[in-house]
């Protein structure tokens, strides 16, 4: 059922991210095009393109949050629950499928970020004439230790862990939020604030069991060491935030 | 076993009582009128039936289980608001019961749509109030579901769709499901009622036959429901 | 055919009322094949059940007759259809009596103008 319940899912947040990433692609275009090699470059142009560069990655940025909280109050606790909550589904899928396609989307603004450095870039011609020192790289790639990648390896978990344990968290103060009968949208920032209080005190009672971890990283081991620890942590916080949205669900659901 | 079991159910929100010590068994095979004014707890005893609502005290059981996922695989809810996502045209609104209820029967669902009149390309968000309304209907009713709880079906609706609901309702009954209708307009669905059942501010004060009580009183159920509720 | 059904009666007792009265005009011919309760209910807009009973009536008091595989059909026997009609004339006929007893009509007049008045219509 998960598999179905994303199948409706990822589409419902691509169907109004796809438009603005298609619009901060033409807007890195216009940039690009107005830092580019055109002899008549104007100051003007690269201000105005520049500054709606920034404004659509500021709209991406704003309408992902936006939609991961819409996407989850509104279909499990708004209206759309009352379709939603009574599919044959258990909580923990319907939360699952949730968090699933807002982390895909998450990424996917990650590599739209990306595109559209490349075009602009590609479109400024700065790339051009630029040799890209291939051989160094592959050198650096070659003597890349194995600790090294496994220090890469968990900062790319860490990362993911991370992005999907701060969804989790916003879900979380919404569905605890949603508890209060009346004034829920205070009640979840209320509730988020309150998670966050809880993470940092969880963060210095653990820098102060293990002080050597920040202060001491000196070898790639320190550094394993510390990624391993934070992907641990994370993923209890993530787990944490994960049963607290289960329990209200299963045990005090109250659509009104 | 009965098909419903109500177990000395009360729910409260905050100081108000919503539903107080009710308490139900109802058998398969039967359509059941759920009536009662505004306020009186319908709403909120259908909700709780479908897990909506955490009780606050009592339970209910269907097919002898608490509402979970098991009850919902065989309970048909036509929720008294649009709960459907709007983007959504009616190809698709088929598509998606068809992907989540295994006793959705597909062709009736379009011969009910064609029926109708409702358009298949049409997105949800730019049908009017009423179509809204009947083409959820038409998706609770093309399931082959054990339990309906249908609340307000005939609220908002012309005579003629009212009508093409009741007969709707009567085609789709069989022996072993269980159809309960809430609503205020009695007059309108007395005659395919076979029980019913007055909610008054969250109390049960009569569950009869509706033809006994017709033999019994000389009345209507619509007339004896105003007399109860008389303000 | 309309169905109309009025308040504070059984609607069972109505259907009943209803099926003979279709029996004893023709509507539904001797030996006929009646329309699936299902279908009945729909076309009277009623529940089901109560239809099902009503036609076990019909079946108990010899209007109808079922055949295990293929449905009810109205009785073929003579004897009772004609019983019918009497029954129902002579339902018709007290009725009618009683109300003009009412306004002080004898049996003698009321014989007496029975045959004028058919004269009239005619």
């Amino acid at each position: 059922m998960l598999g179905k319940l994303l199948k409706y899912e990822i589409p419902a947040l691509g169907r109004r991210l796809v438009p603005l990433f298609i619009g901060w692609c033409a807007t890195a275009v216009l940039l690009g095009l107005a830092v580019g090699p055109a002899q008549s470059k104007s100051e003007f142009m690269v201000v105005i393109t520049g500054l709606l560069y920034g404004a659509m990655a500021t709209a991406v940025l704003v309408m992902s949050v936006i939609l991961i909280i819409q996407r989850y109050s509104n279909s499990l606790l708004g209206d759309e629950a009352y379709f939603n909550q009574v599919l044959p589904v258990t909580v923990s899928e319907h939360i699952a499928s949730k968090g699933i396609s807002a982390l895909i989307w998450v990424l996917l603004s990650g590599v739209a970020m990306l595109v559209t450095g490349l075009l602009i870039a590609v479109f400024s011609g700065v790339l051009f004439g630029v040799d890209i020192p291939w051989a160094a790289i592959f050198r650096q790639i070659a003597s890349t230790t194995a600790g090294e990648w496994l220090a890469l390896l968990e900062f790319i978990i860490l990362s993911a862990f991370s992005i999907t344990k701060s969804i989790l968290a916003i879900y979380a103060a919404i569905t605890i939020g949603h508890q209060a009968q009346k004034h829920t949208t205070m009640a979840s920032i209320g509730a988020y604030i309150g998670l966050m209080v809880f993470e940092t005190t969880i963060g210095r009672i653990l820098v102060g069991l293990f002080p050597h971890l920040l202060s001491n990283i000196e070898s790639v081991m320190d550094l394993n060491g510390f990624f391993g620890g934070g992907i641990f942590v994370t993923a209890a916080l993530g787990a944490l935030y994960f049963f607290i949205c289960k329990y209200f669900m299963e045990n005090r659901l109250n659509l009104n | 076993m009965a098909r419903i079991e109500i177990n000395n159910l009360t729910k409260e929100f905050g100081t108000l009582t919503a539903l107080d010590s009710v308490a139900l068994e109802l058998e398969k095979g039967q359509i059941v009128g759920l009536l009662g004014p505004n306020g009186s707890g319908k709403t909120t005893l259908i909700k709780i039936l479908n897990g909506l609502l955490t009780p606050t005290a009592g339970n209910v059981l269907i097919n002898g289980m608490e509402p979970g996922v098991e009850t919902k695989r065989v309970v048909a809810y036509l929720p008294d608001r649009n709960a459907l996502p709007d983007y959504m045209n009616t190809q698709q609104l088929i598509d998606l019961y068809q992907d989540f209820f295994t006793d959705f029967n597909r062709t009736k669902a379009e011969d009910m749509v064609l029926d109708l009149g409702i358009d298949m390309k049409q997105q949800m968000k730019r049908m009017s109030k009423g179509t809204k309304e009947k083409l959820q209907l038409c998706l609770v009713m093309a399931r082959e579901a054990d339990v309906y709880l249908l609340d307000e079906p005939i609220g908002g609706v012309d005579p003629a769709t009212r009508d093409y609901i009741l007969r709707t309702i009567i085609s789709n009954y069989n022996e072993d499901a269980v159809v309960i209708i809430s609503t205020h307009l009695i007059s309108d669905i007395e005659s395919v009622l076979d029980d019913v059942i007055f909610l008054k501010e969250g109390k049960v004060v009569l569950h009869r036959n509706a033809e006994d009580i017709r033999e019994e009183t000389g009345e209507s159920v619509d007339q004896l429901f105003r007399e109860v509720f008389r303000c | 055919m309309e169905w109309n059904f009025r308040n504070g009666i059984p609607i069972y007792t109505q259907i009943i009322d209803e099926m003979t009265m279709r029996i004893a005009s023709g509507a539904y011919q001797s030996g006929e094949k009646l329309p699936s309760v299902r279908d009945l209910a729909m076309d009277a807009g009623v529940n089901p059940n109560t239809m099902q009973s009503a036609l076990a009536e019909l079946e108990r008091r010899g209007l109808v007759f079922s055949e295990r595989t293929s449905g009810r059909f109205v009785t073929k026997e003579d004897g009772v259809l004609k019983q019918l009609h009497e029954d129902l004339a002579k339902k018709y006929f007290e009725e009618l009596a009683e109300k003009l007893r009412k306004i002080g009509m004898t049996g003698e007049e009321i014989a007496g103008a029975v045959k004028r008045w058919l004269e009239d219509i005619r």
